[in-house]
């Protein structure tokens, strides 16, 4: 199976260390953060390339990875909905009754 | 893994393929079933429990931890007191032990010497004690009352 390009939303401690580990496993992950995260994520080599937007990261990657805060994860699907894109949405927070929910509420599958 | 009902098999296997490439074990269940899973391994004693819950119990488990190291301390002191006083009984078993061992050897020795005639032995204990009983019956005759009568001191015997 070809891989994806994989988007990872948010690089800090789980986020960062998911976009290194998949890019030493062959991925080509873009990253989206605030601009000094994404320079020291470029520098530490966690990522090949960025995107300034979700909606940017929803078109580019087959794999868009929710790593933010909970709050914001929980925010992100809305916006992700309205790109129309195929690419599949996963996240990394511990809580997931309320993003499922979200996601089922919006029609996403 | 928590997808839904409707997740589409294509975007299931990518994302299958992402969590196995970075060394992790995928394993799919229902979403309320990974918050319950993923909330007992990180908070286990506060599981389920609000804020307003919490301290309560967390004064609760306070008190059983000092009840706790109470109840320790007096097992301690009870055992070394205990400790003390079975010592102190052994000692006494010990030294009536040995007091019982001398006199059967005594005895014994007395029964040799008597040889055939083993009904002597009681005689001879009271001959060997015979000092002793002398000694007895004069103090004991010593501190008898005596009476002054006309005929002479009569020694009153109770």
């Amino acid at each position: 199976m070809k891989r994806p390009v994989v988007a990872v939303v948010g690089l800090g401690l789980i986020g960062g260390s998911l976009a290194r580990v998949l890019g030493r496993a062959g991925y080509r992950v873009l990253g989206s953060d605030r601009a000094p995260v994404l320079r020291a994520a470029r520098k530490a080599r966690a990522i090949a390339g960025e995107v300034t937007t979700l909606e940017e990261a929803a078109r580019s990657a087959g794999v868009v990875v929710l790593a933010a805060s909970p709050e914001t994860n929980r925010r992100l699907p809305r916006r992700l909905a309205r790109t129309g894109t195929g690419a599949a949405m996963t996240d990394v927070g511990s809580v997931k009754v309320s993003i499922v929910a979200e996601a089922e509420r919006l029609g996403l599958s | 893994m928590t997808p839904q009902a409707a997740t589409a098999p294509a975007a299931r296997r990518r994302v299958v393929a992402l969590i196995r490439a970075a060394g992790a074990v995928p394993v799919v269940m229902p979403a309320d079933e990974h918050d319950r899973a993923a909330a007992f391994l990180s908070h286990p004693p506060a599981r389920g429990l609000g804020p307003g819950r919490r301290r309560p119990m967390i004064e609760r488990q306070k008190v059983e931890i000092d009840a706790e190291a109470e109840a320790e301390r007096i097992r301690r002191v009870a055992r070394g007191e205990g400790d003390a006083v079975l010592a102190k009984y052994l000692a006494e078993a010990e030294g009536i032990r040995k007091v019982l061992e001398a006199k059967t050897a005594g005895y014994e020795g007395l029964l040799r010497v008597c040889g055939a005639r083993p009904d002597l032995a009681p005689a001879l204990l009271l001959l060997e004690k015979l000092p002793e009983l002398v000694a007895e019956q004069v103090e004991a005759i010593q501190s008898t009352p005596t009476v002054t009568t006309a005929t002479g001191r009569i020694r009153c015997v109770r």
